[in-house]
């Protein structure tokens, strides 16, 4: 039969996942990473992409006992319904701090681009109301927009990318491995922060409709961003050097500028590009204010959970005019990239984890 | 002169409860009171038998009905033939009706009813009814024969390669140009009346083991939703029946087309035909299909692979040109090339409007075009467009009220948008693409993109009869994206194996190709 | 159901409301004053600008009186405050983004901030383009800029067209951008080179190049080092090699051109092999001596000579660009990174003194593959 409301099929959520990861992070990655580890920076998006694939299979095993339940729900379970609660709680706080951050880079980046003069207010309020318009229509209605703006989105990119090839200076890349082991390992480590949208997962389970055969296309959409990632960025420390890479904020922007395809109609690139950006984003913020409104429907235990987008959105637009500049945003972004991801894609998944098995809850896995 | 106050002859639901009674008399007088101040009634009374004491009564409704008929059948028959009847038939009262109607009358679509209200409307719909003295039943004769204009050619689907016949008012007429493509007893057209006073034929037609049974009891079901007074036009059922009404997409295809409606109810959809319309409706739809014409599968796979494209991408350009255009210029001059950005600004050198003034204003007199060029009849509407389109675009430019630019810009998005082959879809662009002018004339290339993304979110939210709006596109594994072989490309014709995400999942196979080696007989 | 509507209600206020007062980025085409051209010069303490903006129904065959371009010349401390002041100056909205060329003068590149400075306000700036073309003149900009060349489109257009159409001039195969010089300075602390111009007898021409050392002008290459530099750069594709043989000047065009590298240590002393490699066409020769020219040996001898003046003519630019300028403008860091990683690591901390004391060893293999249709 038709695909139900509010159950999403296998495809769809990789396709999601695709977007919801591939947003602003992408835009800053070659950045951080050429801070790291200079020339190298794609080896520790290699790497940082191998450590995301592993919270993904933590919280796909995880997941996969409880296929009816969400995080909250299960944690409840595991460990006291206020230890729930509280879980629940983290999940709102975090996922609204996520949106804000995600929102306020996102305005900050369409004013520089395309709208220096346009209060930044506007350019965020309607992105947030765009956004909760969909996120009240229901998780099916976001998995069969995110079928259509993949395509949307990542044909043009790929072309463009390949244009983009040619202005590569190897020498630029060269010579590899040259920095302290200590850096590869910090610079990976943020790098598979970038993922963070993953932990939304912890909430997704119960909406799929084949829960248990989630891993792989989990594992599938990581390995798509990460070789995506990894592309862009020795594009754009090949193109740039990485003392130029580190001095950009916005490098793949930056990089756009330069491409210069043959025999186009347009001009300059950066726009365009934006305008493509704008989809991905879109997605990231939609994925964000939808969860947070099911988060807080499961903590609280209210008929539907799209009583709670509305509210939630002149929070998430105060939270997202609280940082003074763009430095600050992203300083913030950074902080919460650091020390409170780490908190939901890895320590929560594995305390549960153990709970779950030292207290033998749960569908035990069936290894297939 | 007072009026009598008679007991009212129709109930709330506008059907007449005078019941027959056995007296020919009182029949009559019921049937002529109903009947009143109608001119084109035409009645007889007359005597059946040798002895002319069996009375008859027969009225039909002039001009509607064949002549021929009830001459030929008919009267010739009870008036003339019958007198030769043998006497002991006449005098047993019993068999009388039964004899008029296997033996009197020559045709074979004879009924009884018993009903005033159904001979009242088998009257109203070109059927002699025949009332005989001292039965509460009515002998229905089928006499229905009315002028039409037959079977031309439809205007508004033409096509260079594949059937010319095209629906016409005629229910019936409807029906056999289906039949006649599908011989199947499975092929079934349900018959239900709709309005309360206009009782409109209304036919679903569809293959029993293809088509969803929960579509079509779901049509059922929202054919019951409302009671109107009249259903003049499909286009009005089409309306009643949808859910979504703040949408301009339409959830229902039409079409003029009888093998387009074959080949719908082949896929498992169901054919909604309304007397006295031409159009029949088609459901369940999605967007892909009204970018399907008839034409694509007459012709080489390749060739309207190429169109399907041009049509998706003359789709897009009647809804983005303006609003893109605007965008770009006003907005991020730096995508344009230059030499092209100033061509464009040398065209505007002293034009008195804003960009988006200049694109409503000329958007806003071709709409105006159209609309007046669409009710006239044929000759006076070219002038029209003569006048309109040449002589006024012409004068416009070089007044230096609008930049020729704009002209070319608002012509090229209305040429794409009658590119789609259906009108319905053509008009809901039109009005989509004045949202995406505003957004794009605040906003810039983000506002144009912010409206891209709301009309994808509203269509992303639709569905027709269960259907996603957007399939295959969206929520293509439910048919295991087998209908995108028949989305943006159209395959060859010997991969269509599947039928679409209307049918019935049971039964989705409509192509068996022959092993290879079979295939070849002629080679051998 | 009911809050949907709601809800809809409030978008299509914001909708409306944003469509009231919104427009604030919108500004008319023909209200915009492309720049085509931006012309740096030092005046004083002041920088003085000078923009040229194409007079648009002129040069696109509208209309046809009138001058094809504007010229207009603000002085002020940076560029920024200068673009505020052709804002006063001009009934129009000065954008950049159409701006397709950047002329330094020599003045302007003497000073210590001003390219540096300049640099980091286009980089910042979202409305220039990384691929302007950024050439200098041995004079001033503005000068230069006044000048009305002898073609059809405006100056800047007539530049940057001519740099992408003609490929085969040394200057231009090598030509740098905005992008590229932001890159290739901050890649090597402040060192580079931007393509010169100069005027001939109201003819543009190419003219050496400008090498940028510590942000600011350290020289000139002159203009007939310029072809054995592009040839060591490996882009001197389409270049002209002549040589003389017996007294006649025979030149050979060079098709396909293989510059490589070899690198070695020894005691601190770091060895540079550059090897060139090119294949070509002679394209004439001097009638009557066909006898000759068809045999192998001739054409060996011709090889001979050709590769002997090519070595020598890399030796001069080489010994200019190690000896004058000190910095590597020949891309040997970057080829040394590819090949040797061993060297690279010892020397990369100290690139510039190594490359400067480097021993440099040039040798050049031509090969004449066609001599035309004649014998």
């Amino acid at each position: 039969m038709y695909s139900r409301n509010d159950k999403i099929s296998l495809r769809q959520v990789e396709v999601l996942l695709i977007l919801d990861m591939f947003s602003t992070a992408s835009l800053t990655m070659p950045r951080y990473a050429a801070q790291f580890v200079q020339q190298d920076g794609w080896i520790i998006i290699v790497i940082g992409t191998a450590i995301a694939v592993v919270y993904g299979y933590l919280i796909t095993t995880l997941g996969k006992r409880f296929p009816n339940k969400t995080v909250i729900e299960y944690s409840e379970l595991l460990l006291s319904k206020p230890v729930g609660k509280l879980v629940g709680l983290l999940f709102i706080i975090k996922f609204i701090i996520s949106v804000a951050l995600e929102l306020r880079i996102f305005g900050e980046l369409v004013k520089q681009t395309l709208l220096p003069k346009t209060p930044i207010e506007i350019i965020m309020i309607s992105m947030l109301v765009l956004a909760s318009y969909l996120s009240r229509k229901g998780y099916e209605y976001r998995g069969r927009l995110g079928e259509l703006l993949i395509i949307i989105v990542l044909v043009p990119i790929i072309v463009i990318f390949i244009f983009a090839f040619p202005s590569v200076k190897i020498s630029n890349l060269a010579p590899p491995v040259t920095g302290k082991p200590l850096d590869y390992l910090e610079g990976s480590y943020l790098i598979s922060m970038s993922y963070s949208a993953l932990q939304v997962i912890l909430i997704t389970i119960p909406f799929l409709n084949k829960p248990k055969k989630a891993g792989p296309s989990i594992t599938r959409s990581i390995i798509f961003v990460g070789v995506l990632n990894t592309i862009i960025c020795l594009i754009t420390i090949g193109t740039f050097g990485h003392k130029e890479t580190i001095k950009q904020i916005w490098p793949v922007m930056t990089m756009m500028q330069v491409i210069e395809v043959p025999a186009a109609i347009i001009e300059r690139q950066d726009a365009l590009m934006m305008s493509f950006w704008i989809f991905t984003v879109f997605a990231l913020i939609n994925a964000f204010v939808y969860f947070i409104g099911v988060a807080a429907h499961k903590t609280f235990q209210t008929k539907d959970y799209y009583y709670w987008i509305l509210p939630a959105l002149p929070i998430i637009y105060i939270v997202a005019l609280l940082p003074d500049n763009v430095v600050e945003t992203q300083e913030w972004a950074l902080f919460v990239a650091k020390y409170i991801d780490i908190v939901f894609l890895l320590i929560i998944p594995l305390v549960l984890l153990f709970v779950a098995r030292l207290r033998k809850m749960g569908e035990v896995n069936d290894q297939v | 002169m007072r009026i009598k106050k008679v007991a009212p002859t129709h109930n709330q639901d506008h059907r007449i409860t005078i019941p027959i009674s056995l007296s020919l008399d009182e029949n009559i007088s019921n049937f002529e009171y109903l009947f009143q101040d109608c001119g084109d009634l035409v009645k007889r009374k007359f005597p059946i038998g040798v002895n002319k004491n069996i009375w008859a009564y027969i009225a039909y409704i002039d001009v509607m009905i064949d002549r021929r008929v009830i001459e030929e059948s008919i009267l010739e028959q009870l008036i003339v033939q019958v007198r030769d009847v043998p006497k002991s038939i006449e005098n047993t009262e019993e068999n009388i009706f039964e004899f008029i109607k296997n033996g009197g009358i020559a045709t074979a679509d004879v009924k009884e009813i018993e009903k005033m209200d159904d001979v009242a409307l088998a009257v109203l719909s070109g059927d002699t009814v025949l009332f005989i003295d001292g039965y509460d039943k009515v002998l229905l004769i089928s006499t229905k024969g009315w002028p039409s204009r037959g079977i031309t050619e439809p205007d508004t689907e033409a096509v260079v390669k594949g059937s010319k016949e095209g629906f016409t008012e005629v229910f019936r007429f409807n029906t056999v140009l289906i039949r006649r493509r599908i011989r199947d007893t499975k092929l079934k057209i349900k018959q239900l009346q709709v309005g309360l006073r206009s009782r409109t034929d209304i036919g679903l037609v569809y293959l029993e083991d293809v088509a969803k049974p929960a579509i079509v009891s779901e049509i059922t079901e929202r054919l019951n939703d409302f009671v109107v007074d009249g259903v003049i036009d499909s286009g009005m059922l089409e309306q009643l029946m949808e859910k979504d009404w703040h949408s301009p997409f339409p959830k229902i295809q039409t079409t003029q087309r009888p093998d387009k409606a074959a080949s719908a109810i082949l896929e498992g959809r169901v054919v909604i035909i309304v007397d006295n319309s031409p159009f029949v409706l088609l459901l369940p739809t999605t967007l892909n299909a009204f970018f399907q014409a008839s034409e694509d599968y007459t012709q080489r796979w390749m060739i309207m692979s190429f169109f399907r494209v041009v049509r998706y991408m003359a789709a897009f350009v009647a809804i983005a040109l303006p609003g893109l255009y605007i965008a770009l210029t006003t907005f991020h001059p730096s995508m344009i090339p230059t030499s092209l950005i100033y061509s464009f600004a040398a065209s505007r050198q002293g034009v008195p409007f804003p960009a988006v003034i200049e694109v409503i204003i000329m958007e806003l007199a071709f709409e105006l075009l159209r609309e007046a060029g669409v009710r006239l009849p044929g000759p006076i509407g070219n002038t029209i467009g003569i006048v309109g389109g040449l002589i006024i675009g012409q004068a416009v430019v070089e007044a230096n009220l609008v930049s020729p630019i704009i002209v070319i810009i608002v012509a090229v998005t209305a040429i794409s948008s009658f590119a789609i082959p259906n009108y319905s879809l053509t008009t809901a662009f039109i009005l989509m693409k004045f949202v995406i002018i505003a957004l794009s004339a605040t906003l810039g290339l983000y506002g144009f993109w912010v409206g891209i993304l709301a009309q994808l979110i509203h269509l992303v939210s639709l569905k027709s009869f269960g259907v996603p709006y957007l399939s295959p596109f969206v929520s293509g594994e439910i048919n295991e994206y087998s209908d995108l072989k028949d989305s943006i490309l159209r395959f060859p014709t010997f991969l269509l194996k599947k039928r679409p995400v209307f049918s019935k999942e049971d039964n989705r196979v409509r192509l068996k190709m022959k092993q290879k080696g079979e295939q070849n007989v002629l080679k051998k | 159901m009911k809050s949907m509507t709601k809800y809809k209600g409030v978008i299509i206020a914001f909708v409306c409301i944003g469509l009231l007062t919104g427009c604030w980025d919108k500004v008319e085409l023909s209200d915009r004053s492309f720049i085509i051209t931006i012309g740096l010069d030092q005046a004083g303490n002041l920088l003085n600008i000078t923009y040229n903006s194409p007079n648009l129904p002129v040069v696109t065959g509208q209309s046809e009186s009138g001058p094809k371009l504007f010229t207009r010349t603000t002085k002020a401390k940076t560029l920024y405050e200068a673009n505020k002041l052709y804002g006063e100056k001009s009934n129009l909205k000065i954008n950049f983004e159409h701006t397709k060329l950047i002329i330094f003068g020599k003045e302007f590149l003497e000073d210590e901030y001003n390219l540096r400075k300049v640099l980091d306000y286009f980089n910042r700036n979202s409305q220039f383009s990384k691929t302007v073309l950024a050439l200098a003149t041995n004079g001033k900009a503005e000068e230069f800029l006044k000048l009305v060349p002898n073609a059809d489109p405006p100056i800047g257009m007539y530049i940057s067209q001519a740099f992408e159409n003609n490929n085969t001039d040394p200057v231009i195969s090598n030509k740098v951008n905005i992008g590229e010089l932001t890159i290739m300075l901050s890649g090597s602390e402040g060192n580079g080179y931007i393509g010169g111009i100069g005027t001939q007898e109201d003819n543009i021409i190419t003219d050496g190049f400008a090498v940028i050392k510590n942000y600011s002008l350290a020289g000139w290459l002159d203009h007939k080092y310029a072809l054995p530099f592009s040839w060591l750069t490996g882009k001197g594709r389409g270049t002209v090699l002549s040589t003389d043989i017996e007294g006649n000047s025979i030149p050979y065009e060079i098709s396909e051109i293989n510059t490589s590298m070899d690198f070695s240590m020894k005691d601190d002393n770091l060895k540079i092999k550059i090897e060139i490699q090119t294949e070509g066409d002679v394209q004439e020769y001097i009638l009557g001596i066909e006898e000759k020219s068809y045999k192998s040996t001739y054409i060996k001898k011709v090889e001979l000579a050709l590769q002997k003046q090519m070595e020598w003519e890399c030796r001069q630019a080489v010994e200019v660009i190690q000896k004058k300028f000190g910095f590597d403008m020949i891309g040997a860091g970057d080829r040394l990174k590819l090949k040797d990683r061993g060297i690279w690591m010892k020397v990369k901390d100290n690139w510039k003194e190594f490359f400067k004391t480097a021993t440099i060893e040039i040798k050049c293999q031509n090969n004449i593959r066609r001599i035309g249709l004649a014998k």
